[in-house]
C-alpha cells in the first residue's frame, strides 16, 4: 500500500484538506485516454467533465448502475449505452467519441498498443475525453485506487450511509493521492437521520486506519484495500 | 382590389421577379380565440356586454383576455396577480390548448364549404387559398363577406386580412383586429397585390416572432421590416443562419408558404393503404417515403415537430401491430420510415401488410427544436447520426438509453430501452424498501449466485440473521475467492406484491475492502449489486 506516499508534498489523509475532485477532473484532458480503476469515480469524472446540454456515452457495461450513475453527477438522460460492444469496442469507442465530448467505457481487456495509439489519433482529432473503467496502454492519466472507506455498517446494525475513494491520480510526473467521496448526494439530499449516522461514523473513523473491530467496536468501516 | 392585381405566373411586376405568384392569401383570425372557447366550454362565465372581463392563464401569466379586460389594462404576458390588481372583476381560465386547436377543427370545417383551402394557423387563425374564392364570389371583399357570413352561424366574428403572402395577411389581419375591434364586424384589410413590401416596410421587427432576430436587429439600429428587408441576403445568411433567411424573406413579402389543403380539417395523422399488399421491408421503404416525408412537411408548416409517435401496422389477415417511438430531439421523415421497417421486421403479421398508420402521440412547438446554432435542447445531428449509424451495425438492441425506473429491486430502478423508442413512464412510488443513496454503479442483470456462510460454513438464513441468531463470517463473491464478512446490515425485507413473496436484502463489506448488496430469495442468496 503507498498511501501517505511521502516523495511530494502529498498532503496526509487524515489531514483536512486532501486533494479532491476537481485536482482529478483537471488532469482529465481532453483529446485523450485516461484510466480509471473505481468506475464509481469514473461515473463521478464523467459528470464532472460532460459540459452542460452535451451527449455521452457508456460503453460495455451491461451491468452498470443506472441510478448510482445518476447519484453520482451523470446526465443519464442525455448518455447513450452500448452494453454489448463485443469485438467492435474500437469502433464503436471511436465512432462515439467522434460526436460526443465524453465517453466512458469499460476496459477491453487487451488492447495492443498499435490500436491504442490509432485510437489515441483520433480522439486527439476529435478532441474528446476517453475514461477507461479499468487499465488501459498508454494512457495519458492513471487514476489507481488505493483504497475504498465506507461507513456506516457495523455488525448488522447502521447501513452504508457514506463512503469514499482514495486514489493516486499521475499523469506522467508526480502521483498526488485524492480522496473522493461517493457519497451520493450529487442528485438528492441525505436524510438528517442518515447524516447523523454518517458523522457519527467519520469521527470514530479517524482513528487507527484498517483495524477492524468485531461485534459493536466496529470503527466506522475504514478499510484498506 | 380585384383580381386584376393579381400578378399571374409569368409575371415580373412587383420587384418580386424571383417569387412567381400563384395565388392570394387570405387569413382569418377570431380574436381572443382562447376566451371564446372558455366561454363556450363554461370555463369562463359568459361575457357579453353586463359579463365580467375574461383572460386565460398560462404559467401564472396572461395567455389571452377579451376587450373588456383589455378596456381595464389587462395585457397578454402580465402576471395574473398584476391583471387582477388591474381588473378587479377579471374572471379567469386555465388554458387548454387542446381543447382550443379542437374546437378551431370546427371553424376550418364551416370555412371550408366556402372556400376551397383553408389551413389553421395556430392562435385561433386560419389561412385560405383567396384567389379560387374571390374567382367565385367576383371579389375580394365579397369572398369576405362569404366567410363572415358562414361564421355567424357559429356565433363568431372574424377579422381578416388579404395579401400575395402569408405573412403579410397575418399582419394585415392584425391590423384589420386592431382596426375593426369594438365596431363588432372585426374588420378587414386587404393589401393589394405586389404591395406586400409596401405595406410591410413601416412595421417594427418584433413582428418577426419573439425570438433573438428582432432583439440582435434594435442592438444594430434597425427597427423596422423596411430597414430589415434592404440588408445584404449574404450577411443575413452569415450572421443569422436558415431562420435569418426565412425572415429576410418574409420581410420582403416574400413568404413562401402555401396552403396545403391535404387533410386539413382531420385529425393529424397518416394513413396508408396498400392494394396489393406489402411483403418485404424493402419494399415498404419504398412506398411510405413520400407520404411520410409530405405528412412531416404538413405538420413543418404549422410549426409542429413529432417526438412521440405510435405506429400501427395491419396485415392481409387482420393482424396488427401496434407500437409506440420516442426520440430524443425529434423524429424525422427518415427516422419513421426506419421506425416503420423496423417494427415490421419485428412484428408477426404472417401476411401481407396492407395498412400502415403514422399517430402523432405528442406534436411540440417547432421552435424548441431548432437544431444547431440557434438553440434549443435535444440531440445535434452528429449524435443522432453516429448513434444510428451503431445501430444498424450492431442492432437497434445495442444502443439503449436508461430512464429512471419505479420498483425496489436495483435492476427495476434503471430502465433500458433501445435508442429512440419509448420509455416506459416509470410508476409513480413510494417505493418502500427501495435502497437510498449510495446505491452501488454495479448491478448485475440478473443477479449472481453467491455464498453467504457462518464460521461454521453454514449458510445464513435471513431469519436467523433478524433475530441475530446468527452472523455471516464467510462470504465467497460471482467467480472469486472466499473473502471474509468485516461488517453487514439487514436483513431488510422487501415485499414483492406481485409474486407474493418476501426477499431479504443485506449489505456487506469484504475483507478486499468491496461492499456488496445482496438478495436473499427462494433459499439462496444473490450478488445484486456492488460499489465498485
Amino acid at each position: 500500500m503507498q498511501q501517505a506516499a511521502p516523495q511530494h508534498a502529498v498532503p496526509s489523509l487524515d489531514e483536512s484538506a486532501p486533494a479532491g475532485l476537481e485536482e482529478v477532473v483537471r488532469r482529465l484532458r481532453s483529446g485523450a485516454a485516461h484510466s480509471i480503476e473505481s468506475r464509481s469515480l469514473a461515473l463521478v469524472c464523467m459528470g464532472a467533465a460532460m459540459p452542460a446540454g452535451a451527449w455521452g456515452a457508456i460503453v460495455g457495461m451491461p451491468d452498470l448502475g443506472v441510478e448510482a450513475a445518476r447519484d453520482l453527477g451523470v446526465p443519464i438522460e442525455r448518455v447513450a449505452l452500448v452494453p454489448h460492444p463485443g469485438r467492435s469496442w474500437l469502433d464503436v469507442v471511436a465512432s462515439l467519441a467522434e460526436a460526443m465530448p465524453v465517453v466512458l467505457a469499460a476496459s477491453p481487456g487487451s488492447v495492443s498498443p498499435t490500436d491504442a495509439a490509432r485510437l489515441a489519433a483520433r480522439l486527439r482529432q476529435a478532441s474528446a475525453t476517453l475514461l477507461v473503467a479499468g487499465p488501459w496502454p498508454s494512457a495519458a492519466t492513471v487514476v489507481r485506487s488505493v483504497r475504498a472507506e465506507w461507513q456506516g455498517l457495523a455488525d448488522g446494525d447502521g447501513r452504508l450511509a457514506a463512503g469514499a475513494i482514495v486514489v493516486e491520480a499521475s499523469s506522467g510526473g508526480a502521483a498526488q493521492l485524492a480522496r473522493i467521496p461517493i457519497d451520493g448526494v450529487r442528485s438528492e439530499r441525505i436524510p438528517d437521520a442518515q447524516r447523523r449516522l454518517s458523522v457519527g461514523s467519520v469521527a470514530t473513523a479517524a482513528g487507527a486506519q484498517g483495524s477492524v473491530k468485531n461485534g459493536h467496536g466496529w470503527d466506522g468501516g475504514r478499510i484498506v484495500a | 382590389m380585384t383580381d386584376a392585381t393579381i400578378v399571374s405566373e409569368a409575371g415580373v411586376a412587383g420587384g418580386a421577379p424571383q417569387c412567381a405568384r400563384e395565388s392570394r392569401v387570405g387569413v382569418l383570425r377570431v380574436p381572443d380565440w382562447p376566451v371564446v372557447v372558455a366561454r363556450q366550454t363554461g370555463a369562463l362565465p359568459a361575457g357579453g356586454e353586463v359579463g365580467s372581463p375574461g383572460a386565460i392563464v398560462h404559467a401564472l401569466r396572461i395567455a389571452a383576455c377579451d376587450e373588456g379586460a383589455r378596456a381595464d389594462g389587462v395585457r397578454v404576458g402580465m402576471r395574473v396577480r398584476d391583471a387582477q390588481a388591474a381588473s378587479p372583476m377579471l374572471a379567469l381560465a386555465q388554458a387548454d390548448p387542446v381543447g382550443e386547436a379542437l374546437a378551431f377543427e370546427q371553424v376550418v370545417r364551416t370555412v371550408l364549404t366556402v372556400v376551397p383551402a383553408a389551413q389553421p394557423i395556430g392562435d385561433g387563425a386560419l389561412a385560405f387559398r383567396m384567389r379560387g374564392a374571390s374567382r367565385f364570389y367576383g371579389s375580394e371583399p365579397r369572398a369576405i363577406e362569404a366567410v363572415r357570413d358562414a361564421l355567424a352561424q357559429l356565433g363568431l366574428v372574424a377579422a381578416f386580412g388579404v395579401a400575395d403572402d402569408r405573412f403579410t395577411a397575418e399582419l394585415a389581419a392584425g391590423a384589420a383586429a386592431g382596426a375593426g375591434a369594438g365596431g363588432g364586424t372585426g374588420g378587414e384589410m386587404i393589401v393589394p397585390g405586389g404591395r406586400s413590401a409596401e405595406f410591410l416596410a413601416p412595421l417594427p421587427v418584433g413582428v418577426l416572432g419573439d425570438d433573438e432576430l428582432p432583439s440582435m436587429l434594435h442592438r444594430l439600429g434597425v427597427h423596422t421590416l423596411g430597414g430589415f428587408a434592404q440588408l445584404p441576403d449574404a450577411s443575413i445568411r452569415d450572421r443569422f443562419g436558415a431562420a435569418g433567411v426565412i425572415a429576410l424573406a418574409r420581410a420582403r413579402g416574400l413568404d413562401d408558404r402555401r396552403i396545403d389543403d391535404a387533410g386539413l380539417g382531420e385529425e393529424r395523422a397518416l394513413r396508408l393503404v396498400f392494394e396489393p399488399g406489402i411483403e418485404g421491408v424493402a419494399e415498404l421503404a419504398l412506398a411510405v417515403r413520400e407520404p411520410v416525408e409530405r405528412f412531416v412537411r404538413q405538420l413543418a408548416e404549422q410549426r409542429l415537430v413529432c417526438s412521440e409517435i405510435r405506429i400501427v401496422l395491419r396485415g392481409e389477415e387482420g393482424r396488427v401491430s401496434e407500437r409506440l417511438w420516442r426520440q430524443p430531439g425529434f423524429l424525422r421523415a427518415g427516422d419513421i420510415v426506419d421506425r416503420m421497417r423496423w417494427q415490421l421486421t419485428e412484428s408477426a403479421l404472417g401476411s401481407a401488410l396492407v395498412e400502415v398508420q403514422a399517430l402523432p402521440e405528442r406534436l411540440d412547438a417547432q421552435a424548441s427544436h431548432m437544431p444547431g446554432l440557434w438553440g434549443g435542447g435535444g440531440i445535434d445531428d452528429r449524435t443522432k447520426h453516429a448513434l444510428e449509424r451503431l445501430q444498424s451495425m450492431l442492432g437497434r438492441e445495442a444502443v439503449l438509453t436508461a430512464a429512471p425506473g419505479g420498483g425496489r429491486l436495483l435492476a427495476e430502478r434503471g430502465v433500458l430501452t433501445p435508442w429512440g423508442d419509448a420509455a416506459p413512464i416509470p410508476s409513480a412510488g413510494p417505493w418502500p424498501g427501495a435502497l437510498p443513496a449510495p446505491r452501488p454503479s454495479v448491478v448485475f442483470r440478473p443477479p449472481l449466485p453467491v455464498l453467504l456462510t457462518d464460521a461454521a460454513g453454514l449458510t445464513v438464513e435471513p431469519g436467523a440473521l433478524d433475530v441475530r441468531e446468527a452472523s455471516p463470517a464467510v462470504f465467497s463473491p460471482p467467480a472469486a475467492a472466499r473473502r471474509r464478512v468485516v461488517a453487514w446490515a439487514g436483513p431488510w425485507p422487501i415485499r414483492r406484491r406481485e409474486l407474493g413473496d418476501t426477499v431479504h436484502r443485506v449489505q456487506l463489506l469484504d475483507g478486499e475492502g468491496e461492499a456488496w448488496v445482496l438478495l436473499h430469495a427462494d433459499g439462496a442468496w444473490l450478488a445484486e449489486g456492488r460499489y465498485a
